[in-house]
């Protein structure tokens, strides 16, 4: 068995070892992301297998919890982690057709990558807070590495949110630990009904402000269409495929594994529910295609702290499920839309809906990979998205919100409407011809290929995000396969 | 100005808010020591072997966390210069040193280099440790910096210290793997309590830390000083 | 007067003037200044959460001897890693007011203004 320490272990050494690397040849930087995300993919693939109920405990310094640190990994964590070196191996390959002179954005990718495996893959608070630390630091800079005025500005104000959120996260966790002793997830669940109420709430309501920028909540989303923007393209895939969605695990591990069901879950639910709208609305206004993608994508994370907040009141392993379902079709969808909307404009930059006209026609190919993830997206039957549609109005009928019900669809159709209308600009008109290499298109027909495979495939992701979210579900199961019998 | 004062007013109501939340739940020196700190405590000294417990806590009942922390300072490090590389100042004129501090920096830097070494040597036994170390010996380059117009640390030597203390780093972690089956366990002998041989892996992983983050600092400070 | 006042409400103060300084600067530096000295204030208080009354620092260098009466070397250990990491925070944020200095040619926060719909 390879011990799944190693997925953070190896890749550290890897980070650490670029600069080495680069002084034997100047060649081999590119080629160290692909490589770590492979050698983690295997390991996390290796330990399928002993993930069973619960979740498995891998100590450090070797000692049990709560006295040192202890990653946790459950079925839950695991296809989180997976999903994140999936992503991060196609990104990589994507970067591979760059040219690159700066072997320290591969430093700061694999880092990056790091993060948030650290955070899916850790059993202690304290070290969430560290593994966030090093995912904010890295999303930072890595979107201030486009170097231009809007990469700057978004980068600056991603960097002043970040700052107070992830120092408010960190009072919360001390609130914790004076109440109950310990840093550790599991202990402090177990400990949670000792804590007075006023504690609970204080300190729920200071792990969502932390959470919340992560998350693109509503009050502090402000820095979030700018990042977006101001970023590259393919920074922006990654803020949206992997750190946002870093942040819904750890925002489910927080309030559903720690505090055993939302403790704060009425504010979420209207944090959520403005976000959702207000997003949607905004996207619409758009003429910046890009902005409009930045708008839609913190739309559908208020979408999915929706579904958890209302998941949370119900307790209903199938609106979990729903919730995972849209996640990666998320993560899978806009990912390509970004890379495929960078490659549309011939990477100049410019995102105006008026100069994309007949962009499309022009790239057949491209045009085509675009609306391939819009169309999984507004979730069209035999894409991946339609399932997580269906599925998730379902278990909204199933819980007989009918008021929800009216309200999702009426914004699905706006989303439907500004969808559309991208892609009918895209296909009138004339538009230029771009030449572009082979390894970006295939890594976008890769994302196209899941989409579609897993539409017309579904049952096995289903089943998948089925046994993640019952481990989810399985707080005591969590608790006492990391503690012991104590 | 209302807006200064309506933030003013905020502002001091939210820690109003936390004051008075924190005052209620956690009154100041009236917890009692419980939970791993008094695990810690009693325990320290027998299971690491270092008479500083605060030093054993960062550097083996929460080294992954000091792993992380080493992490995000060579994460600012490597930002830092990603997003400075290529900038280019007009070349303004300063004011040459005086003959007093060039003269006294030269003397002085050896001694703040030593005093450095000093601090990560002897982290388990005193208050101190690798970061404070290394940030005594940047102070020694910043000072030079200042002081001497020509100095300039080779940044090729720089980053292949910071690059080779963190591998090692990951190399001792990954030891503790292979022989006790845990992550940065601390697999050597303790020796006998306040000696500067003793307490296993702690002055090791200590030393590391301190040639990383002295040369990260100062990596740190030449490209702000460059830029 | 009461130990508790001075330790906590010093600290929230702390927090209170970053937090005042962060949303009313203009100045981009001003703006990172606020935030760092928030983050100072968050670690005193961290720190003074870790007192015990009567307590001594956690080294004990007279070793066999072992006394119980000690602070919580837990808190101290964790505002460790705070303050690196709200070093490499600042430094992050320097670069980028460098550059924002460099490409706009202000620091005002006002005129940061290319992104807008």
């Amino acid at each position: 068995m390879v011990s799944p320490i190693l997925v953070i272990a190896l890749t550290l050494f890897l980070a650490f070892s670029i600069p080495l690397l680069h002084m034997l040849s100047k060649k081999l930087p590119p080629f160290v992301p692909p490589l770590a995300t492979l050698i983690n993919l295997w390991i996390l693939i290796t330990n399928i297998k002993h993930v069973g109920e619960g979740a498995m405990l891998i100590t450090t310094a070797g000692l049990k919890p709560p006295i040192a640190i202890n990653l946790a990994i459950d079925k839950f964590s695991l296809l989180f982690a997976i999903l994140i070196q999936v992503i991060g191996f196609l990104l990589s390959i994507y970067y591979l057709s760059q040219e690159r002179k700066d072997m320290r954005f591969y430093m700061l990718f694999l880092l990056n990558i790091l993060g948030a495996s650290g955070i899916v893959m850790t059993g202690d608070l304290f070290n969430s807070f560290v593994f966030l630390e090093i995912l904010e630091i890295s999303s930072f800079g890595l979107v201030a590495s486009g170097k231009d005025k809007k990469a700057l500005e978004g980068g600056f104000k991603y960097m002043m949110i970040g700052a107070i959120g992830s120092s408010l996260y960190l009072l919360g966790i001390i609130v914790l630990y004076l109440s109950t002793g310990t840093l550790n997830m599991a202990h402090i669940a177990k400990l949670m009904p000792s804590i007075p109420d006023s504690v609970k709430l204080f300190s729920s309501i200071l792990f969502l402000i932390g959470i919340g920028v992560e998350v693109e909540l509503f009050p502090l989303n402000a820095w979030a269409p700018d990042a977006y923007q101001g970023a590259m393209d393919e920074i922006s895939t990654q803020l949206s495929s992997i750190i946002s969605k870093t942040g819904i695990y750890l925002a489910a591990r927080i309030f559903l594994t720690i505090y055993g069901g939302l403790y704060a879950t009425n504010i979420i639910f209207y944090l959520a529910i403005t976000t959702f709208i207000v997003a949607e609305l905004a996207a619409l206004m758009q003429k910046n295609v890009k902005r409009m993608l930045a708008y839609s994508s913190v739309g559908q994370m208020g979408l999915l702290m929706l579904i958890l907040s209302v998941f949370a009141k119900r307790g209903d392993v199938f609106v979990l499920t729903t919730a995972i379902l849209l996640a990666l079709n998320h993560a899978f969808g806009k990912g390509l839309l970004f890379l495929s909307l960078g490659s549309l404009t011939g990477n100049t930059r410019n995102y105006d809906i008026e100069d994309l006209k007949g962009a499309g026609r022009a790239n057949p190919v491209l045009g085509f990979l675009f609306a391939t993830g819009v169309l999984s997206i507004i979730g069209m039957p035999i894409f991946f998205g339609f399932w997580s549609k269906i599925s998730l109005l379902i278990s909204i009928m199933k819980a007989n919100l009918m008021y929800l019900l009216a309200l999702l669809l009426l914004v699905f159709l706006v989303e439907l409407y500004y969808y559309a209308n991208v892609i009918v600009n895209l296909f009138k008109g004339e538009g230029k011809k771009y030449r572009i290499g082979v390894i970006p298109v295939s890594v976008m027909l890769l994302f196209a290929l899941s989409l579609i495979v897993f539409g017309l495939w579904p049952h096995p992701v289903f089943k998948i995000a089925q046994n993640a979210a019952a481990s989810l579900m399985e707080r005591s199961m969590y608790i006492s396969s990391i503690l012991g019998g104590m | 100005m209302i807006r200064r004062l309506i933030a003013l007013l905020v502002s001091l109501y939210l820690g109003y808010i936390l004051y008075s939340f924190v005052y209620v739940h956690f009154p100041f020196g009236e917890r009692p020591l419980r939970g791993v700190a008094a695990h810690y405590v009693e325990n320290g000294i027998k299971e690491e072997g270092a008479t500083n417990i605060v030093t054993s806590i960062v550097t083996l009942y929460r080294g992954f966390d000091t792993l992380g922390e080493v992490t995000v300072l060579f994460l600012a490090a490597t930002g830092l210069g990603l997003i400075l590389a290529g900038m280019k100042r007009e070349e303004e004129e300063k004011p040459e040193p005086t003959l007093i501090m060039e003269t006294v920096t030269k003397h002085l830097f050896p001694l703040v280099l030593l005093f450095g070494s000093y601090i990560f040597i002897h982290g388990h036994l005193t208050p101190g440790g690798g970061f404070p170390a290394g940030v005594v010996i940047a102070t020694g380059y910043f000072m030079m910096f200042i002081a001497q117009r020509s100095f300039t640390p080779s940044e090729y030597l720089l980053s292949a210290t910071e690059s080779f203390a963190g591998t090692l780093y990951v190399i001792v972690g990954l030891l503790g793997l292979a022989l006790a089956f845990s992550f940065l366990d601390n697999v050597m002998p303790l020796g006998i309590p306040n000696r500067v041989f003793s307490a296993g892996i702690i002055p090791v992983i200590y030393i590391i830390i301190g040639f990383k983050v002295g040369s990260e600092m100062t990596g740190i400070l030449l490209h702000l000083k460059e830029a | 007067m009461d130990a508790g006042l001075i330790f906590y409400g010093s600290a929230i103060f702390l927090m209170v003037m970053g937090v005042f300084i962060a949303i009313t600067g203009r100045h981009l530096i001003k703006i990172l200044l606020g935030i760092d000295v928030f983050d100072t204030g968050l670690n005193l208080l961290i720190v003074s959460f870790g007192y015990i009354n009567g307590g001594t620092a956690p080294i004990f260098s007279k070793y066999p001897n072992i006394f119980k009466n000690v602070v919580d070397p837990v808190p101290q250990a964790l505002v460790l890693t705070a303050i690196v990491i709200g070093v490499a925070e600042m430094a992050m944020g320097l670069a980028i007011v460098m550059q924002i200095k460099e490409k706009f040619g202000t620091c005002n926060i006002a005129k940061l203004k290319e992104l807008k719909w």
